[in-house]
């Protein structure tokens, strides 16, 4: 069969301040119809300009300055552009990360997908155009099409607008489909609905597919050919069977050894030193010998050549690692041999921290003054609706669920940053529900937040060594700033140089880690933190998560830690609550949510996690979605509320409220069929 | 930061180290509005020194004059020399100016912390009587109050303080509304700050930027706004060299000699000029969004 796509010794170049960059480097690859290639690797590595290129749509500072783009045999980089525009969306087609702003808010769903049909078909009848724009729609799991189709952009959820957007990019039915990172911003619940569909449209439409993700997980479980980039290069490339079981580039190895899952067992996630290579100033040698665990004076010598252990299989490096086995310490995936980490609440006599009972918080509508004057009642917005949870000293708690599930409200509710509307909240036995702000603002000290947005939480105004320093201001306890400043710095793994930056100055990961530091200044016993990896690459996302449990076992901290992302909470978390529609519906310790859940959600959820291992897709080729999408809690379900997305749900979930009922000890789920989960 | 050496002099190398003006110096346009401002501000101080005659010394031997060695701008109808009110009468428009917006700073500020911060009914009781305020075009409340109070300087002051007001407060209003449900001044209070230490330490130092830049944008409105009052005879009276005063009497004679109000429109246009300049500099280097980086 011929090659769909064939990219030869492609090289993209920047021009910037900084002068000429060089983006791209010796890229070659090539595509057959209806295959999936993944492109996979860290921020700054060239991904999204592999993109670019194919699509010749670059930034106005971008060129290919070599190589050759074939599609069909053509080649794009020769082709004119106007000739150009007429292969976009019949040969080519692009999908991005931002569903909203890829749609025109002042048009129509069908308005704009007729556009694209027209030009396309010049002097088609507009009635057969609107019967092909209804079916894509269908097509793409929109519900109620015929109506939907008339609705606005802002009228759909993300998923819903991620699946529009794809449904437009295939309606010319091109040969190729670039999707750029297009279920980053979404739950797992709906990527992995996104995942499927993609799977299926290749299935019927003969679609080849160009996948960029972040994520080793989707790569692994939707491509059949994978590409790894560093610093501009492809360092691997393979069949992403023979690439995920057997990685050979070192990077690609350190990537999966950093990815938390399966690794529940683990005391440590394997972190890559140091950070990608800017590219301004890249090192003459390999660009990943910097961080290679087995670099050797060749390797900072001399660029390598791809080196091929099997047929198909490329890897960008001296040696292939296999030789070197015996000096690569990387956790072994399959086994976990390490031994299990110590759960210090076991350890220590167990008492309870924090306690929530029947916890709700309501966020009322904003009356106007009209409203105010003629007595209308406002709504309000359940965002927790009647939680009971204990934290015990010592104990790591992981709250997940889809994003509107009431999470990060619960942790704040909990912390007094949000107040409640009914229930108790207890700090060591004090109930600090109705305490006032000023006598709460001396414990305050005791429990602390890290937030989700870590450039949001740090004052752009004040540098890292003002920051750091505020709480010690706030509470009034006198230390020595410069040593004080250092011991904390230290203590989150920041050099002493960061002292003097401001907020923007600091990576993304750095960013965090100041934020964990002011958290940690007043050496508090309670720590809540929102998303601590989101937004992270792997590698940095796994040094995070380190300095968690690093922190935990240090100072004996009690973490309650919320993420939508499960394999995070399996590598830190006792214990795992689920939340839906802001009720936990699940409660109990981490191994058993994993292995055995007694929630038809938490079942969902867990089905829906990618993992970087490409024989799982197999095994659940028929896996379980969990259908639609979380419904808004200002318009519950009636009786179960999970009960239209359930696959167990009857008539009495319809009908009747589920109560809590003990599955085992310490595992509580609300669920009328907790013993047919999993079973079905 | 690294600074890249450049074989400058001493003086521009003292100015880049202040970090915003550094910044503004980098502009062309933003060295004119820099310029103009810094000649007007200097003008305003040393007027004694400049200005070659008293402003209101008469002299009926050369009336009308045009501009010539001896007279600089010419003379008016008094035979007064025009460049030297010209000269003393920035030092009204200077006086009009900055104590009214000053007013009009502090009570909008503070109107627009409360409404921001505090919300609920008071927002609601302050934005009410912000509009009212604003329903009134401004020239019609002025030309009301100062029918009331009698044309003076410090009428003319407290009036277009009044009128300044409702911008100053709506502005820091939106600001603070947006900077509050910022994470850092939750981190704050998490961390068991007061109200008054979040304001004060958080809110007023990330709010300030673009009441900075209201101001140098106000300054040559409020000193048009005075020299229109002035023209219509509600504020300075003559024979204050107001710019105003200079343009309303040279109007009478403007058949006997162009040179009065020439220089006065002239001299209002390049204040304005340099000011709107220097402020929109202002704004481009401060906000972050256009810059991208700030601070250093």
């Amino acid at each position: 069969m011929t090659d769909l796509l064939e990219v030869k010794a492609l090289e993209v170049k920047y021009r910037t301040k900084a002068g000429v960059l060089t983006a791209l480097r010796d890229i070659n690859f090539s595509m057959r119809p209806g295959e999936i290639l993944g492109v996979v690797g860290e921020s700054g590595c060239g991904k999204s300009t592999i993109a670019g290129a194919v699509m010749r749509l670059l930034p106005l500072n971008g060129w290919i300055s070599k190589g050759q783009v074939f599609l069909k045999g053509k080649d794009l980089v020769q082709t004119h552009p106007e000739e150009l525009r007429s292969l976009r969306g019949r040969e080519l087609s692009m999908v991005f990360q931002d569903a909203m702003t890829s749609l025109k808010p002042v048009f129509t769903i069908e308005s704009q997908m007729l556009d694209i049909l027209r030009a396309h078909n010049p002097g088609s009848n507009r009635e057969e155009l609107k019967k092909r724009a209804l079916a894509m729609i269908q097509r793409v799991g929109i519900p109620d099409g015929e109506q939907r189709i008339k609705d606005f952009p802002h009228q759909f959820s993300g998923g819903m607008r991620q699946r529009i957007i794809i449904a437009m990019a295939l309606m010319a039915n091109p040969a190729l489909l670039i999707a750029d990172e297009p279920t980053s911003a979404l739950d797992v619940t709906l990527e992995a609905q996104i995942l499927e569909l993609l799977r299926g449209l290749r299935g019927e439409y003969g679609t080849a597919i160009l996948y960029i993700s972040h994520d080793l997980g989707v790569i692994a479980q939707l491509c059949d050919q994978a590409i790894v980039m560093y610093a501009g290069n492809i360092v691997e490339r393979g069949e992403s069977k023979t690439l995920f079981d057997n990685p050979r580039h070192p990077y690609t190895q350190a990537l999966l050894a950093a990815h938390p899952s399966q690794k529940r067992h683990l005391a440590r996630l394997l972190s890559i030193p140091g950070r990608v290579p800017s590219l301004k100033d890249l090192p003459i040698g390999c660009k990943f010998a910097d961080r290679c665990n087995f670099a050797e004076q060749v390797c900072y010598r001399s660029e390598p050549d791809y080196l091929q252990p099997e047929e198909g299989h490329f890897v960008l490096c001296h040696h292939l690692v296999g030789e070197h086995a015996e000096s690569f310490h990387l956790p072994d995936l399959k086994e976990n041999n390490l031994p299990k980490t110590i759960t210090p609440a076991i350890n220590r006599v167990p008492s309870k921290l924090v306690e929530a009972q029947e916890l709700r918080t309501y966020f009322m509508d904003r009356k106007n003054i009209l409203d105010q004057l003629i007595g209308r009642k406002s709504g309000f917005l359940p965002a927790v609706n009647g939680v009971d949870l204990d934290i015990q000293r010592g104990e790591t708690v992981g709250l997940v669920g889809e994003s509107g599930s009431g999470k990060t409200t619960l942790g704040k509710t909990l912390l007094r940053l949000v107040n409640s509307s009914g229930g108790k909240i207890r700090f060591e036995g004090q109930d600090i529900t109705t305490l006032s702000e000023k006598s709460v603002r001396p414990m305050r000290a005791r429990m602390q937040m890290i937030f989700q947005d870590p450039f949001s939480s740090l004052s752009p105004r004040m540098k890292v060594s003002d920051l750091l320093l505020e709480p010690f201001r706030i509470q009034k306890i006198r230390v020595d700033p410069k040593q004080k400043v250092a011991e904390l710095l230290e203590m989150v793994g920041l050099a002493a140089e960061q002292a003097d930056k401001y907020a923007h100055e600091l990576s993304g990961g750095q960013a965090r880690r100041v934020g964990f530091a002011r958290a940690l200044a007043l050496n508090p016993e309670f720590l809540v933190a929102d998303e601590p990896t989101s937004g992270l690459d792997v590698s940095v996302a796994a040094s995070v998560l380190n300095l968690l449990k690093d922190l935990r076992e240090k100072l004996g901290l009690t973490y309650l830690i919320i993420t939508h992302n499960l394999n995070v909470i399996g590598f830190i978390a006792n214990r795992v609550g689920v939340m839906y529609l802001g009720c936990l519906v699940e409660l109990g310790p981490t191994d058993e949510i994993f292995e055995h859940p007694a929630h038809p959600y938490t079942e969902a959820l867990l089905m829906s996690i990618s993992d970087p291992d490409p024989t799982q897709r197999d095994k659940r080729a028929d896996r379980v979605l969990v259908k639609g999408e979380i419904p808004s809690p200002r318009h519950p379900p009636s009786g179960c509320p999970f009960h239209p997305r359930c696959r167990y749900a009857d008539q009495m979930c319809a009908k009747e409220i589920p109560t809590a009922t003990l599955v085992n000890e310490g595992h509580i789920t609300v669920c009328f069929h907790p013993t047919s989960i999993g079973k079905g | 930061m690294e600074y890249v050496v450049k074989p400058t002099n001493r003086l521009t190398r003292f100015l880049d180290r202040i970090p915003v003006l550094g910044e503004i110096l980098h502009r062309p346009l933003g060295v004119l509005g820099f310029t103009i401002v810094l000649l007007f501000v200097v003008v305003t101080i040393f007027a004694p020194l400049i200005a070659p005659y008293k402003d209101t010394k008469q002299d009926f031997s050369a009336i009308f004059q045009p501009a010539s060695q001896n007279h600089l701008l010419g003379t008016d109808n008094l035979g007064r020399d025009l460049f030297s009110r010209i000269v003393y009468g920035s030092r009204i428009e200077m006086a009009a100016a900055l104590p009214s917006v000053t007013i009009g700073l502090s009570i909008g500020l503070l109107l627009g912390l409360l409404a921001g911060y505090l919300g609920g009914w008071i927002d609601n009781v302050i934005v009410v009587l912000l509009d009212s305020i604003q329903a009134f075009p401004s020239l019609v409340l002025a030309l009301a109050i100062l029918a009331v109070l009698g044309p003076s300087l410090t009428n003319v002051i407290i009036v277009i303080g009044f009128a300044l007001i409702p911008g100053y407060a709506r502005v820091t209003r939106s600001q603070v509304k947006s900077v509050k449900n910022n994470d850092y001044i939750q981190a704050e209070y998490n961390l068991g700050a007061s109200t008054g230490r979040i304001i004060v330490m958080h809110i007023l130092p990330n709010i300030i930027a673009p009441l900075v830049i209201l101001v140098s944008m106000d300054l040559p409105v409020v000193i048009t706004f005075e020299a229109g009052l002035s023209f219509l005879g509600l504020g300075v009276r003559p024979p204050s060299p107001s710019w105003g005063v200079i343009l309303s009497d040279g109007f009478k004679y403007i058949f006997n000699s162009p040179w009065p109000v020439m220089s006065a429109a002239f001299a209002l246009i390049l204040v304005t000029l340099g000011f709107t300049l220097f402020g929109e500099t202002l704004r481009d280097v401060l906000d972050p969004r256009l810059s991208g980086t700030e601070g250093s």
